[in-house]
């Protein structure tokens, strides 16, 4: 079998606490209904802003909820009646990178080994993460990359066949995130399955060879990162300051210019349909001595997509 | 016993003796207000038994009741509330384990704990203020592992109905207040309100303060020593039904 998650139909119901019934509403869909599956060895991102269902769609699989209905296979097996022996498989890492604060890194790995009945390879794992050096302090000092480092060798302790990160770098700075994304690619080098869920647009289209993009417990589109650009109908856009007026006439035996927008002056916008298009602009602004500054050439983005699918901006 | 229960229960035990202000509560406070009210001109003198006694000695039971008490409904309340509030409960319930069996390895623990501070404080009772222990020690350990069961009990449900520290302060002042007064940690119940005085004849508390009590100041076991033992453990019964039918740690 080479999906090795298959979900469909997965509906999860809340009930709502009582102080948050509001006109007779009991109850609140989180995830309504949706259907999906991830292929072996590939890296799936769940991609949405908070409160799209993410990680409720993630608990269930991680077996921490119960699905309301639906289907949920993993490695083949049904959540619903093989919960302990899915546990023994899998990996995670949970949103919340907290452990027992006064346990040192290779005292929980060796804790959570036993954990899954076999015993740790402290220095390999910590080795893979970068943190042997910090082999025998404590959680509590570890800085947040670190612990977040730390909770990605925590989940490999069983040599788990998926390995589920929720929201693996948020939080994070720049560089601790590029650290996390390099990890991340590591592990699934080793074939490891992955699927992780994200709030940033740029983690999914580095990361992922395919995004599921989820909005109000929906999921709205999946294919790969590009596939999902490039089905969007917009164009690449090239803009550039000038106090100079420039007509459409301007772009006459340029090949890909499509339209101009110059509404916003000084703020020139050209569609382009063509990177290639790009060379010859700046070459006819030279040539016709325009004045201009700020150029800046812009492609579509995961953003644009989730615009497209729910009319909305993205916002976390 | 499973290499995991094991490692488990190391875990506890290092996250107890590595906290230094948990310490400071489970043993350093509980022994100054022992050397605290043994030194005090109070001055009071107890019938007990088997004739007068004086306050250090009549105290020093009650301290360690109190003690045991306080390592379940506030110690462990908390504690648990913190794990859960930051996720790690989560982090342990992905894997294979067994919630009984992280539930098992904390109260083992944390009775351990109890019996420690137990030995401590008689310890403190022996060396400073002349206490003599007659009793048993082996029948002190029943007693103090009943007493800690009740109470640990207590304070993993609590944990379970309040998910913040806001949440639980309210629960733990209800319950603790009245088991630190109206059991017989400090004085004997006698001289209060016959309300209070039924109320604190309830309470298991005061079982465990006067079981250790008994044992500490007299030799051999006598028949009192037997019901304290059976009400303590009608309310492990009790605690023990309610416990196993209200207990979740998922959602």
């Amino acid at each position: 079998m080479s999906n090795v998650i298959e979900i469909s139909n997965l509906k999860k119901v809340y009930d709502l606490p009582r102080a948050d019934r509001k006109s007779g509403k009991i109850n609140f869909e989180a995830v309504k209904g949706i259907s999906f599956s991830v292929k072996k060895g590939e890296i799936f991102g769940i991609l949405g802003p908070n409160g799209a269902g993410k990680t409720t769609t993630l608990e269930i699989i991680e077996g921490l909820k119960k699905q309301t209905s639906g289907e949920v296979f993993i490695l083949g097996l049904d959540n619903r009646t093989s919960g302990d022996e899915i546990k023994k498989r899998i990996g995670v890492q949970l949103q919340s990178s907290e452990y027992m604060n006064l346990m040192t890194l290779s005292e929980l790995l060796e804790l959570f080994a036993s954990l899954y009945e076999s015993k740790a390879n402290v220095d390999e794992l910590l080795g893979f993460v970068n943190l042997v050096n910090k082999k025998n302090s404590l959680v509590k000092d570890l800085s947040g990359g670190q612990k977040q480092r730390f909770t990605l060798a925590s989940g490999l302790v069983n040599d788990p066949e998926v390995l589920f990160l929720d929201e693996p770098t948020t939080g994070l700075d720049p560089r601790a995130r590029r650290d996390v994304w390099e990890l991340v690619r590591r592990i699934n080098e080793k074939g490891v399955t992955i699927v992780l869920t994200t709030h940033y647009m740029e983690e999914a289209e580095y990361l992922c060879n395919r995004v599921a993009i989820m909005d109000s417990g929906e999921v709205l589109a999946i294919n790969d990162p590009s596939q999902l650009i490039n089905s969007i109908a917009t164009t690449t856009q090239v803009s550039f300051l000038t106090e100079d007026v420039i007509s459409q006439e301007l772009w006459d035996g340029i090949n890909g210019v499509e339209e101009m927008h110059s509404l916003s002056a000084p703020k020139v916008i050209l569609e382009i349909n063509n990177l290639d298009a790009v060379g010859p602009v700046i070459k006819r602004l030279r040539d016709r001595k325009i004045n201009f500054s700020s150029f800046t050439v812009k492609t579509a983005t995961l953003e644009d997509v989730y615009l497209d699918l729910t009319g909305k901006v993205f916002e976390v | 016993m499973s290499s995991s229960f094991n490692q488990l229960l190391l875990m506890n035990l290092r996250l107890v003796y590595r906290n230094r202000s948990g310490l400071f509560f489970t043993l350093i406070m509980p022994t100054l207000i022992y050397v605290a009210l043994s030194v005090l001109p109070i001055g009071a003198s107890f019938g007990s038994g088997n004739g007068q006694v004086n306050y250090s000695k009549y105290v020093l039971p009650g301290i360690i009741a109190m003690t045991i008490m306080q390592g379940g409904i506030y110690g462990l309340a908390y504690w648990m509330i913190d794990l859960k509030a930051r996720g790690v409960i989560k982090r342990f319930l992905v894997t294979p384990l067994k919630q009984s069996e992280l539930i098992i390895s904390v109260l083992v623990s944390r009775v351990i704990v109890a019996l420690g501070q137990t030995v401590f404080l008689a310890l403190v009772g022996i060396i400073f203020f002349h206490v003599t222990v007659s009793a048993n020690i082996l029948f002190v350990f029943v007693i103090a592992t009943l007493g800690a069961s009740i109470f640990l009990l207590i304070g993993l449900l609590i944990s379970m109905f309040a998910n913040t520290y806001e949440a639980a302060a309210p629960i733990t002042t209800a319950v603790g207040l009245p088991l630190t007064f109206l059991g017989n940690i400090f004085f004997p119940t006698e001289g209060l309100p016959k309300v209070l005085r039924y109320i604190g004849e309830a309470l298991p508390i005061t079982y465990l303060a006067d079981g250790i009590r008994t044992l500490f100041l007299t030799t051999g076991i006598p028949k009192s020593v037997w019901v304290d033992l059976a009400v303590l453990l009608g309310w492990l019964m009790i605690i023990l039904v309610v416990a196993l039918r209200k207990f979740r740690l998922k959602e």
